[in-house]
């Protein structure tokens, strides 16, 4: 089996490193690459990222669907003319994971975080974190590897697909991801980042996956942009010195159980939840009359 | 362990809108245009949820891209349809909404035919763009097409196995 949040917690301390580290010396390990090479490859990953939002920000265009589009400029519009209520930090992000995740469903170029339907809310939370606290490239390179080492324990303890343990799987794991990484970021250690997993996870638990039309476009958008305000509340949270009652690799474990017990209906079938609204269902009949072009 | 490298985690750098649903699938196209070169006939079947939800995730147009050499990242998936006219690539679906209950929602079948011979492939796209081929030419396989993968030289070794039989 493969290693545990506890495992990699209890591996970071015993170096003395951070969970970014540890991720980019288990990949030195595994592949025999060189550490610069396997850090450039993470740091274009970033340069993707920004470019995603940069473009996305900037788009009216409504997706084919006219299901999504256009809001993430307003967002924009809106947070550089008043005062939002969220604050500089959350707002930004908001802002920027929408950008992403308008992008992904205009069939732009993003990266998968884990997967491309949650590809908004890390891109959201790194780009804030780089305007409003100052995080320079490197640190959020190493953050990157950060998220992955706790998408690698969703991954092979759960799971990250929609399709397989609902959106508490992409949208869940991806908010948990970023929780985490916020913490280290911001001097947590490993330890309080388990933490900020686990709270962000805990309130995403038993989330369904219920595309309209199947599209990763409605809920999937503004779960995106709604994930990246749990993350900074469960980090500040952990920063704060909150613990989670429940630890973190049992939280994981739960999200696996309720996934597998979640009905079919409502795992990216479309055959349930939203997708099923009278709304959700004409916003279907309009797409599926593409004809398939076979 | 089927999510192994930080880059499957991280990645892959995509288009969008599905990970398990574009991403994945173009690299099982990839993985057959890699083995049989420049592809004359392809007959594509979908399963399951890929059957069922093909259009709006461009599964279609992700394969054709794949089957043309186009990588996941590459913006000319969009247009797929139109390079697979320019190349007289002469292509046919088939869509089985109901898989077999041992088959991965999201399973592929491709049957291909190139100069350089024939291929017939099934796999899957199991999620955050991870792909894998369970059978290769009616003989069983497990090759992981993750994003860290190498297609090149994974399908050289897999044709060395192959032959050694
Ligand atoms: S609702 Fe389903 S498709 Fe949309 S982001 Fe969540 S898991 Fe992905």
């Amino acid at each position: 089996m493969t290693e545990t949040m506890k495992d990699i917690v209890a591996a970071c301390q015993e170096r003395g490193v951070s969970l970014g580290e540890w991720m980019i010396q288990r990949e030195i390990e595994r592949t025999g690459g060189e550490r610069e090479k396997i850090f450039a490859q993470m740091q274009e990953r970033l340069s993707v990222m920004k470019e995603a939002v940069a473009q996305g920000i900037n788009d009216l265009e409504e997706t084919t669907s006219k299901l999504s589009g256009g809001d993430a400029y307003r967002m924009h519009q809106y947070n550089q003319t008043t005062d939002p209520l969220s604050g500089p930090t959350i707002s930004k992000a908001m802002e920027a994971a929408m950008a992403t995740s308008e992008s992904n469903a205009k069939m732009n170029v993003i990266v998968a975080t884990p997967t491309a339907g949650s590809a908004g809310i890390l891109p959201g939370i790194m780009i804030s974190l780089q305007e409003n606290h100052h995080v320079n490239d490197e640190a959020l390179t190493m953050g990157l590897f950060a998220a992955s080492a706790i998408g690698y324990v969703f991954a092979n303890h759960a799971f990250v697909s929609g399709a397989a343990g609902g959106c508490q799987a992409e949208v869940g794991s991806a908010t948990a991801m970023a929780a985490g990484t916020i913490t280290e970021l911001r001097g947590g250690s490993p330890e309080a980042v388990t933490h900020a997993v686990a709270m962000a996870m805990k309130s995403l638990l038993g989330l369904v996956c219920d595309p309209v039309g199947g599209l990763v476009e409605v809920p999937c958008v503004k779960r995106n942009v709604i994930g990246t305000s749990i993350a900074f509340s469960a980090a500040d949270m952990a920063l704060a010195g909150i613990e989670s009652r429940i630890p973190c690799d049992e939280v994981i474990h739960t999200m696996h159980t309720i996934g597998k017990d979640m009905p079919g209906s409502l795992k990216e079938t479309a055959e349930g939840g939203l997708a099923q609204t009278p709304t959700g269902l004409q916003a279907a009949q309009r797409v599926y009359q593409r004809p398939c072009n076979l | 362990m089927q999510f192994d490298s930080c880059f499957d985690i991280i990645g892959p750098i995509m288009v969008g809108p599905s990970s398990s649903h574009t991403a994945g699938v173009v690299s099982i196209g990839k993985f057959v245009h890699t083995w049989l070169g420049d592809l004359d006939h392809v007959t594509i079947t979908f399963y399951g949820s890929l059957a069922s939800t093909y259009q709006g995730h461009g599964s279609d147009k992700a394969i054709i891209g794949g089957l043309l050499g186009l990588s996941s990242r590459d913006l000319n998936i969009r247009s797929a349809y139109a390079l697979a006219k320019d190349r007289h690539l002469d292509y046919h679906f088939t869509l089985v909404p109901d898989a077999p209950p041992d088959y991965h929602p999201n399973t592929v079948q491709v049957e291909a035919a190139s100069r350089a011979g024939t291929l017939h492939i099934i796999g899957a796209s199991i999620g955050g763009g991870v792909a894998m081929i369970y059978a290769i030419n009616h003989q069983e396989a497990s090759i992981n097409l993750g994003t860290g993968v190498d297609i090149d030289t994974i399908v050289a070794k897999t044709k060395k196995e192959v032959s050694d039989v």
